[in-house]
């Protein structure tokens, strides 16, 4: 009896120990994005982030430990006859380019974080969850945590580099799941 | 955070065996299969409620094989494949589709009591294995644990059924996903208590 009273109280420490990874979970949070059209004569359609305006994400900041899920969502439709591939860039201060070349200009700052969405010309496309997640790339994912761990403030913009564009979003969303510590 | 508690494991381990006694081994081999429910994954904060602490029921199935070969523990190899349902979700008025995991995990847990024998029995166990969680976008492979405590009970000689209300963790850095899993079995006792391979 007395050796299963420490068996007892020797899983009893390790679960004590492991009290913080025990107390944790996965939390989703949503920031709706405007709607928007862009075309290559217009200019770059681009949105401010800020995180903090958020209360779930404000409340649980401090306990963020990672970015377990993500994803651009909405519907896409694209204007012209001839197909595009969408992309999201992102700068991780508050910026104001106003063409796609300055974005994607390697001393910009910017990092692609989605895309290609690839649209057939004259389409409208709703952007499927799996879809979305598949296109974050690796530096993207790493600049999102980054930013969800600082100052959660950064800058969208939503291009489509090769040749002539005319595209808009609509109710588009991004959905952020985060590991947290509760 | 694993090390703690495989030092802890293995206290508990070291701690049963001190007694080791000339006990005839005692082998059997079940197969089960049940619910497994993700906890608090993709929870909504911003309109929580306690069912939402709960994702898609999916199912598990998998194969055990209860050993004792030493007083008060049993250590039981197991297998286990399990499948998730897609989480549908509402975004700007269109709904989306977010993929389920399929689960595969294999290891060990320590049974405080046996599985196998006549009558009715309760026993708490903890257990340490991989299990590799995949979908088409993303794949988490790492160690885990297992928390349940097992009720089984014999309606013939070596047979036995047993049900599992169970706590998994798998450990992802400093968080983990937690599923919760209830499970009904069969077990075969192979080699009986008492050594014998005839019926008792």
């Amino acid at each position: 009896m007395k050796r299963n009273r420490w068996l007892l109280l020797s899983l009893a420490v390790g679960l004590v120990v492991a009290g913080c990874v025990l107390t944790s979970g996965q939390i989703r949070i949503s920031f709706d994005l405007d709607d928007f059209s862009t075309t290559t004569d217009t200019g770059l359609a681009a949105q401010t982030i800020d995180l903090n305006t958020e209360s779930e994400y404000k409340d649980n900041k401090d306990k963020l430990k990672d970015l377990s899920d993500l994803a651009v969502l909405g519907e896409i439709t694209n204007n012209l006859g001839s197909p595009i591939n969408v992309e999201i860039w992102m700068t991780p201060t508050i910026t104001n380019y106003t063409t796609a070349a300055e974005v994607t200009n390697s001393g910009s700052g910017a990092v692609r974080v989605w895309g290609p969405f690839n649209l057939a010309g004259n389409a409208t496309k709703k952007i499927g969850w799996d879809d979305s997640a598949k296109l974050f790339s690796a530096a993207g994912k790493k600049l999102l945590l980054d930013e969800a761990k600082g100052d959660g403030q950064f800058q969208l913009y939503a291009i489509a580099p090769a040749g002539a564009y005319d595209f808009g979003v609509a109710k588009g969303v991004l959905v952020l799941v985060l590991d947290v510590g509760i | 955070m694993i090390r703690p508690l495989l030092v802890a494991l293995l206290a508990a381990l070291l701690g049963a065996t001190s007694a080791w006694a000339t006990t005839t081994p005692q082998v059997g081999v079940g197969v089960f299969g049940g619910l497994s429910v993700p906890v608090l994954q993709n929870v909504d904060v911003s309109s929580f409620s306690p069912s939402d602490a709960f994702g898609p029921t999916g199912s598990q199935f998998g194969i055990r094989v209860p050993v004792k070969v030493i007083p008060v523990v049993t250590l039981e190899p197991f297998f286990a494949k399990s499948n998730y349902k897609d989480q549908e979700e509402t975004f700007g008025g269109l709904t989306y589709k977010r993929q389920g995991y399929d689960g595969t995990a294999f290891g060990l847990n320590a049974i405080l009591g046996r599985v196998g024998g006549s009558g009715v029995n309760f026993y708490p166990y903890v257990g340490l294995g991989t299990f590799k969680l995949s979908r088409d976008t993303d794949e988490i492979n790492k160690m885990g644990w297992n928390f349940g405590l097992g009720l089984g009970f014999s309606p013939a000689p070596r047979w036995s059924i047993q049900f599992r209300p169970e706590f998994n963790m798998v450990v992802t850095g400093d968080t983990s996903r937690k599923f919760g899993n209830a499970t009904i079995g069969v077990n075969y006792e192979i080699m009986p208590e008492g050594g014998s391979h005839e019926a008792k």
